[in-house]
């Protein structure tokens, strides 16, 4: 007797949902990414503008001065969804806390030099603070700006910031044996100490920035792009110089996520300016406006190097660098 | 004598989409099927995979050895190097 086994094939009636085979153009499977991201937010019937500002809808495109025809071209080359975002994040989180591990373990906090240890609580503490700064920034981003393309990018990016100022929180507690107080004089250094008020008050105008891509340019290419490659690479040089390697390792996660969230920005940059050139000279007279602003106020805080004006110029010369690929004329 | 047809099915995971999608990109001519859990890659003579392309649209480094991850079946000769994997054949 012959058996014979038939194979019957069901094809889907849909490969992915109508308004995303729409974007694509043919009805393929989509990524999650795609299917989580176009077209999610709502863009018409909205019956009420909003009591606080009744000059716009709830979303609109006129909150910031930056012109795209279509906002949903200004993707994440990281293809981040909720999924991909957590599972990404998590791998990092347990290499990185291998390091607090070893760290720990082996006690190699005692062997730090004293002068060393003081540096690092004078000098990355009240980043903490800074840090919560980007975090309420990119939520005020994800309020005020238009299509999901953006808004779940800058949502996930303000979870990292917050993420980032808890990681620097983690530091300071392994260093200083839990003492909470060491956080405590952070704050205090962040609220009073002369070099840190140059910082601050950059933040804290960025705090009442209305246009949302006024403030991603601000906050996320500018701002960054000084404090991150100065306070934490060059600071952990500094202290490799100075024979302490322990920082170095502690902070390795903020340096490859800074270079992994490059991409993005960059990305969004490129994008924006290959729009329109009213775009682009507008990202390149905001960004002007920010170095100037960083350029000064991170002269007193880079004070832990004896050569801060060259370390400084050198990370503006790199900002430049890089936005100029991405499309800017500065 | 005919070509002879490499083969390459993967599941249909979203690795596996992203991969076939940047199979779709380096070779012209493939044919792409997608079958219930698993997409089916078929192309005259050969089908390279490119580290590079995946990497891309998946927007993380994609390693050529991850394929195995998503790997049904094959029909072909293997060469895999760090920048590729190739399905060809060589008669």
């Amino acid at each position: 007797m012959e058996l014979n086994i038939a194979s019957v094939e069901i094809e889907p009636k849909r490969h992915t949902f109508n308004h995303v085979a729409k974007r694509l153009g043919e009805d393929r499977p989509a990524s999650r990414y795609e299917e989580a991201m176009y077209d999610a937010q709502p863009t018409e019937n909205f019956h009420y503008r909003p009591q606080w500002e009744p000059e716009f809808e709830i979303y609109d495109k006129n909150r910031t001065e930056i012109k795209m025809n279509d906002w949903y071209d200004l993707l994440d080359p990281r293809k981040f969804h909720y999924m991909s975002y957590v599972s990404t994040r998590a791998t990092q989180n347990a290499a990185n806390d291998q390091s607090f591990e070893f760290i720990d373990k082996r006690g190699l906090v005692n062997f730090i030099k004293k002068d060393n240890l003081e540096k690092v609580f004078d000098f990355l503490t009240p980043l903490r603070h800074y840090e919560y700064g980007g975090n309420m920034n990119n939520l005020t981003i994800v309020d005020r700006v238009y299509g999901t393309a953006m808004a779940s990018a800058c949502l996930f990016h303000a979870e990292d910031r917050l993420g980032m100022a808890q990681h620097i929180t983690k530091i300071i507690l392994l260093l200083g044996n839990n003492d909470v107080k060491k956080l405590d004089a952070g704050k205090d250094a962040w609220l009073n100490d002369p070099k840190w008020q140059g910082l601050r008050k950059a933040v804290e105008d960025s705090l009442v920035v209305k246009d949302p891509i006024r403030l991603f340019v601000k906050q996320n290419i500018v701002f960054d792009s000084f404090v991150i490659p100065l306070m934490i690479n060059e600071f952990s040089k500094y202290m490799a110089e100075h024979e302490e390697m322990v920082l170095p390792m502690l902070s390795e996660f903020i340096t490859s996520w800074y270079e992994e969230t490059a991409k993005w920005l960059n990305n969004i940059i490129k994008i924006m300016a290959l729009e329109s050139t009213e775009n682009k000279e507008l990202l390149t007279q905001w960004v002007k406006e920010d170095i100037e602003i960083m350029e000064n106020s991170m002269k007193t805080l880079v004070s832990f190097s004896d050569n801060s004006e060259e370390l400084i110029n050198s990370s503006k010369t790199e900002l430049v660098e890089r936005l100029n690929n991405s499309g800017l004329n500065l | 004598m005919s070509e002879s047809i490499a083969l390459l099915n993967i599941q249909a995971t979203e690795d596996g989409r992203a991969i076939a999608e940047a199979i779709r990109k380096d070779n012209e001519g493939v044919v792409i099927t997608n079958k219930p859990a698993m997409i089916q890659i078929e192309r005259p003579e050969r089908i390279t995979v490119k580290a590079s392309t995946v990497s891309e649209v998946l927007g993380r480094d994609w390693d050529t050895e991850e394929l195995q991850l998503v790997l049904i079946s094959m029909g072909g000769q293997i060469d895999e190097t760090d920048d590729e994997f190739i399905i060809y054949w060589n008669n």
